[in-house]
């Protein structure tokens, strides 16, 4: 095992080595084995560190999130191009460079007769994002005669929840969540499921199959295509399950290779059967950091410590958790049980200690935490750390496809608008899940089922029965909804507090490495009140995460009270996100 | 109520130059912008300083063949002041002329090149013709199918993200007042001046104003009862993930839509006058939101790229977005001050990123000095004054 960077070592506790097959690639000109089944991220961490690669500013860079939102494991293949190393499985014989090389000798470009054209095919409803949503929305629509599209950028259903293993290393009990769900996907009818295949943009049609330009007014979407599945798509109705990513906090070093997402070392662990890291540390506000520390542990891998930003919960607290979590048995069942591996394992947990500087040279070596009141300090050795302070919903088509929204900091940012039937304001588009408000995957299956119950309606057919079972979910639902509210004003950060832990040197765009201090210097120049208007002066946002990680960011600059106005709200355009050229010609 | 010099409505490139060269000359300034600074055209352009006649001029060469040749000297005045803008601002705009190529893929193409540059040769633009083989030579990334070009030395690009920034401080620290989330409601000239309601029921007065509100520039005259014709375009562009640089050109193309350069930070834009749609109100343009792209416009101007530079198939597409730039109705610049209104000016009517440096500058010496270091009669507002004869 080859180690790039400072000697150490990256442990690949329990990769997958006997039964899968074993193929050859090259990177960077050296021949590499690896194993059926793997991504290029999997596979570069192992050969050549965590930081494998060097943005256009000379920084060493690593993967962050795992499932294909920060774009900072991009790699260039051979006669593709730049792609995301987390999503791209390896394959024989492939060549991947790690430094931005463009090639300028004019290649043959092949044709691209491998890959699947479609040409405006019509399909009824269109499901983008197969997580827990869009499961129950697809189970609910499934053998009713309807022409079902579902579209998803990872190669197996699931999301990120859900996430599965490849083919190649799934065995019999191999994940217990959202099994039930998964194993139903086969019987299925009238289901195409289009994977590892990206929407990069959605266009109004009228019922002729015109563009107009009112989202209102659409009778049909033209759904348009790249990676496996390309040319476009005509749909009916459209579900958005898009999910959400982390929300990743800028302090001083939270772009060293080896700061991820506490989701991005998780996934590593579901679906690859790796660990990143010998000694991990979890830091953030949300339990969800207990239970990556229970798959950590249960993989065999090493926790330094848990650092949480609030103070230890005292007893009025506790109670109201308590109470607001009654019913929400399978849930507390799955803390509890981490919660009693973390003890048995004499993982330290830390309460009330803000991040204040991840340090290292080549990749994160330490992090220091200070006390809210800066009278306390620790320090926490580590080769890899998860963070999480809760999540922001992946809202960008239904932006894009002029949905209402509205901006909930405690809910994921900017979320879609809904009724009791999971209709956007847009009337053929649907919503569920995490875009109507970060909760979990208990609520995104309930509301994925309603949405299903609701295109059914929208589409003319007779509920009967289905209609008592859609008033039951929307009582389920303000519940679980009040519980959410809850996690989210327990895990979400204050806007003043977010500012404090960054300093003007801090980065806030970590694509286009702009810092917090060109942000304030150019809304103290130019006076900008609106978030696009700084984004155009400065660069923030304008990477190829498209400010997925600094809108937030540039939100709380803007106005620390963030008592936001419509104008609050980062364009979302075409590419939804970046695409090769070549695969959408 | 406060009483300026001049005050300019728009705060865009023309806007705030034509703020900053007034300021200069000691003139007393107010820039009042509805949104906030530098977010239409100027912002929203690709930054193309492009000196040759343009794609958009050459396809009505017949229509145009009287009044084409007018805009040759003021493509040369801007030329001259983007080469020391950046000193005379004190600023990095990352303005680079290192000489653009005008392609040519067809016999039909050749043709019109080679009457384009004997016009350009006439009135003194430095441009040479090349065969594809030598325009190869200085730009390998040229595909095999570019027979030939046009090379003006003195093309290239400038930041449009930065360019009216660095303006408007200039004008500040010039003493000119900016005030931008700020509408105007009515332009009214009484007793020998203009006064000026604002949406905050405030009045403001002037001795001149100057209306450099691009697309919106019939709308601002349509305040002092004037017809102005200049038409919104919905335009978009494209930008690829920044890379290597490779692209030392600014590249347009001779029959068909298309510009590409690469920027400092390594982006390469690729537009050259591809539409988006306007979103419409009761079937009218409403010109309040954004236009919307049409993905299959996006492809098509790719698709043009990709047949002259090939490689960049291999890159991503990082984004599109939509802009609106002003027309003018004989595309040719509107340059003056309105026969039917003293003291009102206007600035603008099309390319007015590469030659809106040039706008303010003719537009501030006809206000101060009521001469000009350029002819500027055929682009005087009073070659529509037909249009004005009806209106009050």
């Amino acid at each position: 095992m080859s180690t790039a960077l400072g000697g150490d070592t990256m442990v690949r506790i329990y990769r997958q080595t006997g039964e899968s097959d074993k193929i050859q690639l090259r990177i960077n000109g050296n021949q590499v084995t690896a194993c059926r089944g793997e991504t290029l991220a999997t596979v570069l961490m192992i050969e050549e560190g965590v930081g494998y690669r060097r943005n256009r500013f000379g920084s060493r860079r690593g993967p962050v999130c795992n499932m294909g939102v920060c774009f900072e494991c991009s790699v260039l293949v051979s006669g593709r191009g730049q792609v995301r190393a987390c999503i791209t499985p390896v394959e024989e014989g492939l060549e991947v460079y790690t430094d931005v090389i463009f090639q300028v000798q004019n290649e043959e470009i092949p044709s691209l007769n491998h890959a699947n054209i479609r040409d405006r095919e019509v399909y009824d409803v269109a499901v983008i994002g197969s997580g827990p949503a869009g499961l129950t929305a697809i189970r609910q629509l499934a053998g009713k005669g309807l022409k079902v599209a579902v579209i998803d950028e990872q190669e197996l259903p699931g999301g990120q929840i859900y996430r599965q293993p490849p083919i190649e290393f799934q065995t019999a009990d191999i994940h217990t969540k959202g099994n039930v769900l998964l194993k139903g996907t086969g019987e299925w009818q009238g289901i195409d499921w289009i994977h590892a295949t990206q929407l990069w943009g959605l266009t109004p049609l009228d019922q002729d199959g015109y563009t107009i330009v009112s989202s209102e007014q659409a009778s049909l979407f033209e759904l348009s295509l790249s990676g496996k599945t390309r040319g476009s798509l005509l749909v009916k109705r459209l579900l958005l399950a898009t999910g959400a990513y982390e929300r990743m906090v800028p302090f001083p070093g939270w772009t060293l290779p080896g700061m991820m997402s506490a989701g991005g070392i998780q996934l590593f662990i579901k679906s690859q059967k790796y660990i990143p890291g010998e000694k991990t540390l979890l830091f953030g506000t949300h339990p969800f950091l207990i239970v990556v520390a229970n798959q950590i542990l249960q993989a065999g891998g090493h926790i330094e410590g848990i650092v949480f930003a609030q103070d230890v919960p005292n007893v009025r607290e506790l109670l109201r958790y308590g109470l607001h979590s009654m019913g929400r048995w399978g849930k507390m069942r799955e803390l509890f049980t981490a919660l009693r591996a973390v003890r048995d394992n004499k993982v330290p947990v830390h309460f009330g200690m803000l991040p204040a500087h991840a340090a290292g040279a080549e990749k994160v070596e330490k992090v220091m935490f200070s006390s809210w009141n800066g009278t306390k300090e620790l320090s926490i050795a580590c080769d890899s750390a998860g963070a999480c302070f809760g999540f922001v919903a992946s809202s960008e088509l239904a932006r894009q496809a002029g949905c209402h929204m509205h901006f909930d900091r405690e809910q994921g940012g900017w979320i879609a608008f809904h009724d009791e039937w999971m209709q956007s304001s847009v009337p053929p588009i649907f919503v569920a899940g995490e875009i109507t408000g970060v909760g979990g995957a208990e609520i995104s299956e309930l509301e994925g089922e309603l949405a299903g119950i609701g295109l059914l309606q929208s589409l003319g057919y007779e509920l009967d029965d289905l209609r008592i079972r859609a008033k039951q979910l929307n009582v389920h639902l303000a519940s679980w909804r009040r519980f959410a509210k809850m996690l989210g004003e327990a895990t979400a950060l204050k806007p003043d507090t977010l500012q404090s832990i960054r300093t003007d040197s801090t980065l806030l765009c970590r694509c286009e490495e702009i810092t917090a201090g060109d942000i304030r210097q150019a809304i103290a120049m130019n006076q900008f009140e609106d978030v696009n208007a700084i984004k155009q002066a400065t660069r923030c946002g304008m990477g190829l995460c498209q400010g997925r990680y600094c809108e937030n960011s540039l939100l709380e600059e803007i106005s620390p009270d963030l008592q936001c106005k419509g104008s609050g709200k980062l364009n979302s355009r075409q590419p939804v996100k970046p695409v090769l050229i070549s695969e959408i010609l | 109520m406060s009483k300026y010099d001049i005050v300019v409505i728009g705060g865009g490139l023309v806007g705030c130059a034509t703020a900053y060269y007034l300021a200069r000359s000691k003139a007393n300034v107010l820039i009042i912008e509805k949104g906030e600074l530098n977010r239409q055209a100027s912002g929203q352009n690709a930054g193309s300083l492009h000196f040759q006649l343009e794609h958009r001029l050459v396809k009505f060469w017949d229509t145009l063949k009287g009044t084409i040749s007018e805009m040759i000297p003021i493509s040369i005045m801007a030329q001259d002041l983007w080469s020391t803008l950046e000193q005379e601002l004190q600023a990095d705009m990352e303005v680079v002329q290192h000489g653009g190529l005008m392609l040519a893929e067809t016999e039909e193409d050749v043709d019109k090149l080679k009457r384009k540059h004997r016009l350009e040769k006439e009135l003194g633009l430095d441009s040479q013709l090349l065969t594809g083989e030598d325009a190869r030579s200085i730009a390998p990334y040229l595909g095999a199918n570019v027979l030939a070009a046009a090379y003006c030395p003195a093309e290239g690009h400038a930041n449009p993200r930065v360019v009216t920034l660095e303006y408007a401080k200039k004008a500040r620290e010039s003493g000119v007042e900016i005030r931008s989330n700020t509408l105007v409601m009515s332009l009214n000239r009484t007793g020998g001046e203009w006064k000026i309601r604002l949406q905050t029921g405030e009045m403001v007065r002037a001795d001149n104003i100057v209306i450099a509100t691009g697309a919106w520039a019939a709308e601002t005259a349509q305040l002092a009862g004037l017809h102005l014709p200049m038409y919104p375009v919905p335009l978009m562009m494209n930008v690829t993930e920044p890379v290597e640089q490779v692209v030392g050109h600014l590249i347009q193309h001779v029959g068909k839509k298309l510009t590409f350069k690469q920027v400092r930070d390594g982006n390469i834009l690729i537009g050259g006058g591809w539409p988006s749609r306007f979103t419409t109100k009761h079937g009218l343009i409403d010109l309040s939101k954004a236009p919307i792209i049409d993905p299959s416009i996006a492809r098509t101007n790719l698709k043009v790229a990709c047949s002259v530079v090939p490689s960049i198939q291999r890159l991503r597409l990082l984004r599109t977005w939509p802009g609106v730039a002003g027309v003018s109705g004989d595309q040719l610049p509107v340059l003056g001050e309105f026969p039917e209104r003293p003291g009102m000016y206007v600035a603008g009517g099309g390319s007015a990123f590469t030659l809106g440096p040039a706008y303010a500058r003719l537009i501030t010496e006809l206000i101060l000095t009521n001469r000009t270091s350029l002819p500027i009669a055929s682009f005087s507002p009073s070659r529509f004054s037909h249009l004005n004869l009806f209106m009050q």
